[in-house]
This record gives C-alpha cells, sequence and structure tokens, in this order.
C-alpha cells in the first residue's frame, strides 16, 4: 500500500526552480529520509507535502489528490515540524505541546487533549519541564518540546525537518528509537530531512538523496550510499564501509573534491 | 474510573491554569477597587455611602450629589476602565500578529492618526461627517485612526503582510501625521491650537453616557470575535510556519485581528484624545503575570489597560487638589514606576 504519492512535483521560488520533477512513492510505517546539500530542496518539499506551500504537480494521500482534501483534514492527517521556532513565546511546555491540538481545541480544554498531551510528555520523557516556560530552555530541550508537539497531533504522515538539530548524541539516538517505534507501532509514515548520512543509514528504511531539486537516488540505504554519490552530489571524496553485524553502510569523508583541486 | 495518567495529566493542567484563574480574580477586584475610588474622588470628595444612596437609592439622595455622581463621576470612572481595557486588548493584539513588543496604538501612529483628525476639525472645522455638531471631532478622530490603521495594511500587503513591513509602515506613518500635526499647529489661530494641545493629551472629561455606550459597545462586540480565535493567535506566537504547520491561515487571521484592532483602537482614542502607554505597557504587566494562552493573555491584557487608565484618572484628581490634570500625561507618571518594578522584579526574559 502507498500512504504518500508524490508524482511530477514542481515548485519554484521566484521564478527560481527549486524542485524539478519530484516522482516518491512511500508506504506506511516505514521512515523515508531525505538528504542532499544544502539548498537541494528539502525542506521546499516537505513544505509541499505539508500544504503550506502550493506546488505544480500531485501529491496523493492515500490516493486523493491533496488539493481536493480539505485543510482542516490535512491538517490532522499530516504533522510537519518546521526546522526553526520562535522561542519568544511566553508559554508553558505543557501550552505549546497542547497547541499542536489545534484541531480539537475550544475554550475549555477536553480531558482527552490534555491525557494525549500529558502521554507524550511522558514518552519523550520531558514531563518534568511541563510547566516550565518554553523560552527558558535550551535548544536541545525546546526541540524535544517541538517534537512532542508534532506528535501528539496523533498524524498519519509526520514531517521532520532536522529533527536531531541541537540535540546530542544519546537524545538523537532517543528520538531516532522513539521515532522509529511510533512509526511502526501507529503505522505512520515518517519523512525526514538530515544532514548526517550516517545517521541516516542507520534511521532509515529508505532514503532519497535530494540534489539540485530533484532526486538523484532513492532506495535502501545500502544501495543507495556509495562513495560515487558522495563525490557527485557533496562533491567530498569518501570511502564506504559496510557494517559487518548490522549491513548498514557507514560513509568516512576523506576531502573535499574543491579542496583537492586546490591544491 | 480514571486512569492514573488521565490524573497527572489534570492536576499539572489546572496547576497552569489554576494560578492565572486567581490573578484574573484580583485583578478584577483591584479594577473595582479603583472604579470606586475614581467615584469618590474629585473636587468634592464624596464618602462611599453618599455615592451608594446616589447610585441605588435615587429618590433619597442630595440632588447635588446625585448630579455629580451620575452625570460627571460615574461616566468618567466607567470611561477610565473602558477605554483602558479597550487600549489593553489593542496593544496586546498589536504585539501579538506583529510578534513585536514595541507595537501598540501609539507607536504605530494609530493616534498620530488621531490626533491630525482631530486637529483637521479644531483648525478648519473640515469634518468627514458634515454636520456632525458635537460629535464633529471625534468622528474625524475615529475615521484617521481607521485610515491610518487602513495605510499600515495596505503598505503591508505591497510587499506580503509581513509584520516586518507593517511595523515600518506604522512607524513611518507617525512621523507623517505628526508632521501635518504641525502644520496645522502653525497654522492654527491660538484658539484652536490650545483646544489641539488640549485634545492631545488626552482626557476623560468631556465623557458623556452615550460616548461611554458608543466605546463599550465595540468592546462588547470585539471581543468575543478575537476571543473565538483564541487557540489561533497563541498559536501565532511560535512563528509564521509553525502556524501555518497548524493548519492557520495566518495571512486572514492577521487581517482579520488587525480590522479589530483598529476598530477598538479607533473608538477607544476618539472620544479620549491620545492616551499613549496603556497599550504599550498593559499587555507586558499581563504577560510577566498569565504568560500568553490568549484566553488569559486577552482578559488580562484588558484588566492590566483599565487598571493603570482607572489608577491614572485617580491620579490625575489627586496631584492638585481641586483641578483635574489630563489623563494622558498622569498615565505614563504612575504606569512607568509600576512597569519598572515589575521588570526589575521579574527574572524571566519576556521578549
Amino acid at each position: 500500500m502507498v500512504r504518500l504519492e508524490i508524482k511530477n512535483l514542481k515548485f519554484s521560488y521566484n521564478s527560481k526552480p527549486v524542485l524539478k520533477n519530484i516522482n516518491i512513492k512511500v508506504s506506511p510505517g516505514k521512515i523515508t529520509a531525505v538528504i542532499g546539500p544544502n539548498a537541494a530542496g528539502k525542506s521546499t518539499l516537505l513544505k509541499c507535502i505539508a500544504g503550506i506551500i502550493r506546488p505544480e504537480g500531485n501529491i496523493l494521500i492515500e490516493g486523493k489528490e491533496i488539493n481536493t482534501i480539505k485543510k482542516d483534514n490535512i491538517t490532522k492527517l499530516v504533522s510537519y515540524l518546521t526546522q526553526e521556532s520562535s522561542a519568544r513565546a511566553v508559554l508553558s511546555v505543557f501550552e505549546v505541546v497542547l497547541l499542536g491540538r489545534l484541531h480539537s481545541l475550544s475554550w475549555k480544554v477536553d480531558d482527552d487533549d490534555l491525557e494525549v498531551v500529558w502521554g507524550i510528555l511522558k514518552e519523550l520523557g520531558i514531563h518534568k519541564l511541563a510547566s516550565r516556560h518554553f523560552n527558558e530552555l535550551s535548544g536541545g530541550q525546546r526541540q524535544m518540546v517541538s517534537i512532542a508537539q508534532a506528535l501528539v497531533r496523533e498524524p498519519k504522515i509526520l514531517l521532520l525537518d532536522e529533527p536531531t538539530n541541537n540535540l546530542d548524541l544519546q537524545h538523537q539516538l532517543e528520538i531516532f528509537d522513539l521515532i522509529r517505534e511510533l512509526s511502526v507501532e501507529r503505522n505512520i509514515t515518517t519523512i525526514i530531512t538530515l544532514h548526517q548520512l550516517n545517521m541516516a543509514a542507520r534511521c532509515a528504511d529508505e532514503l532519497v538523496i535530494l540534489n539540485n531539486g530533484e532526486v538523484y537516488a532513492a532506495g535502501k540505504p545500502e544501495s543507495v550510499l556509495t562513495s560515487e554519490m558522495v563525490r557527485s552530489v557533496y562533491g567530498v571524496n569518501a570511502r564506504v564501509n559496510i557494517g559487518e553485524d548490522d549491513g548498514i553502510p557507514q560513509i568516512i569523508p576523506i576531502n573535499s573534491v574543491r579542496s583537492k583541486r586546490l591544491a | 474510573m480514571a486512569t492514573k495518567i488521565d490524573i497527572q495529566a489534570k492536576e499539572i493542567y489546572c496547576e497552569i491554569t489554576g494560578r492565572k484563574y486567581i490573578l484574573l480574580v484580583l485583578l478584577a477586584v483591584a479594577c473595582v477597587f479603583t472604579l470606586i475610588i475614581d467615584i469618590l474622588v474629585g473636587p468634592a470628595w464624596l464618602s462611599i455611602r453618599e455615592v451608594f444612596s446616589a447610585i441605588f437609592m435615587a429618590n433619597s439622595s442630595d440632588p447635588t450629589t446625585h448630579v455629580i455622581v451620575w452625570t460627571i463621576r460615574l461616566p468618567i470612572a466607567l470611561m477610565a476602565i473602558v477605554v483602558g481595557a479597550t487600549l489593553g486588548i489593542a496593544g496586546a493584539e498589536m504585539q501579538t500578529i506583529l510578534d513585536n513588543p514595541l507595537a501598540s496604538p501609539y507607536t504605530l501612529g494609530v493616534s498620530a492618526g488621531a490626533g491630525f483628525g482631530a486637529a483637521l476639525a479644531l483648525v478648519l472645522g473640515v469634518g468627514i461627517v458634515p454636520y456632525a455638531g458635537e460629535y464633529l471631532v471625534s468622528i474625524n478622530a475615529f475615521f484617521f485612526s481607521l485610515l491610518t490603521c487602513l495605510l499600515i495594511y495596505f503598505i503591508g500587503k505591497a510587499r506580503r503582510v509581513t509584520a516586518e513591513t507593517m511595523i515600518l509602515a506604522g512607524i513611518a506613518l507617525l512621523f507623517l501625521f505628526h508632521s501635518l500635526l504641525a502644520l496645522l499647529q502653525y497654522i492654527a489661530t491660538e484658539e484652536a491650537l490650545q483646544a489641539i494641545v488640549f485634545w492631545l493629551f488626552g482626557n476623560l472629561m468631556k465623557t458623556t453616557w452615550p460616548k461611554l455606550g458608543i466605546v463599550a459597545a465595540v468592546l462588547i462586540i470585539v471581543v468575543p470575535l478575537l476571543a473565538k480565535d483564541a487557540w489561533k493567535l497563541t498559536a501565532l506566537r511560535l512563528g509564521d510556519e509553525k502556524a501555518k504547520s497548524l493548519g492557520i491561515d495566518v495571512e486572514k487571521l492577521r487581517l482579520k485581528a488587525f480590522i479589530l484592532i483598529s476598530l477598538l483602537t479607533a473608538a477607544a482614542v476618539c472620544f479620549v484624545g491620545t492616551i499613549g502607554f496603556i497599550g504599550l505597557v498593559g499587555p507586558h504587566i499581563a504577560r510577566m503575570l498569565v504568560g500568553e494562552d490568549q484566553r488569559f493573555f486577552l482578559p488580562m491584557s484588558a484588566l492590566g489597560g483599565a487598571l493603570l487608565l482607572s489608577a491614572a484618572s485617580i491620579g490625575s484628581k489627586v496631584i492638585i487638589p481641586g483641578a483635574v490634570f489630563p489623563i494622558g500625561i498622569v498615565t505614563s507618571l504612575i504606569g512607568v514606576p509600576f512597569f519598572f518594578s515589575l521588570i526589575l522584579t521579574k527574572r524571566r526574559g519576556y521578549w
């Protein structure tokens, strides 16, 4: 079954093409990592799927064209964690996460909503921060709260733009484990953009490599992450080791193609 | 039976909101307190019993007291509360939708626009609506403050409706109207000049029941419309992008809120003139006390503004016994020390 299908997607900012003819299919319960150099169009792709910007081409969610789905319903289906969030709001962590359930909030907050919020806070281990102010937290803590806010909507499609920004190694791994667990348990389609290739190889079922607004390659990490890809997409000479016990490819960068040229 | 997680969730939520409810009640009580004192204080000091009997037992009260209370004190005291609340809310929502702590009806030139409109009527006798008589100045002020808001919006819209362009447009208009106002003052007769200066000071003394009714009506109509979007406005504080990802049509929300704010501001300033400080500081007090969950932030900004203006109204009558100072002069004198004391005693960052 295909949860999300993207066909011939095109998008331009001020007549400068950012995405050119993207075709992707994603199944439920799977994590897809979108990787690629800066300005490859990763975030733009997520924004298109989240319905924030309107591209040309087709985005189908469970076979239904996204333009025909009501905006409220898209919001219920798709949850999008933005790369940056303003830290200036004077709100408690609990309130920030509660806002994730905006579609069901009324003046008096339902017990159901409170419960879901508290459940996620506990699951992420940040329930002790609940009454702290969001703007007093460290960058990493704020990121955890934002992730909680994305999860609290119980979406079918979860879009995470650089979810491990500002997080230390332990938290990065914990977040990925949690995302994996939730994706499988709740049958969520997860799409993540990432910069760290090794982390992507470790946590994603499928990789989509974007370069200059085009899909350079897509598939399982072991088939996509090659030294040739790293050279032509990132301009970096690298060695790729395959893990002996888990078969996960690992990229060891050597030097920039450019620096070699300079030398 | 409720599960454990259920109980914990409610507990934490009640802990967060409970304190805010208490603060709301406290500030509301404080407002009632200042309202009562405001009625008692004036060139002729009244006792609580006199006021009480004048209000509730019209037949048995002294006729002079009755007149003082009903035609002067009560409308003015209530006007202070209503205008304070209106400016407080207008400032709060301006700061929210423009994502800027300096936004207020005064700093964005809306008051300056109103002042220019009033001066136009006072100097040239030119009104937007002919034969408006007593209301000529107010109607002019009302329309010019709306005009300022419209200009801010359309200049902002010319380059997408972002907070920055709207703020820049507002500040530019502030300067424009100030210089136009100066021009009018330059050519005005001495009499008209005095009237302009007096209008610009801001004052409640010309309050009548119909004027109070108009401002109160605008407040009562607009507040529920803003309250309806309380959660969306709260979400807007997380940034445009995040708000959009939560399914909010950010530009539409901003436009809607801006129209409502414009009405509030225009209604407040058209009868009482330029009162600068309330719309800026009322929301800051609210933010420090209850944060930015709009369900609390909105009423708290209203109460903060009302309390400040009501206290200023008392202050304007006691500084020199027997005389009434223009309230616009007093608001900052009373508000600034209060505001500084809040800033200095709170450690948290609020912007």
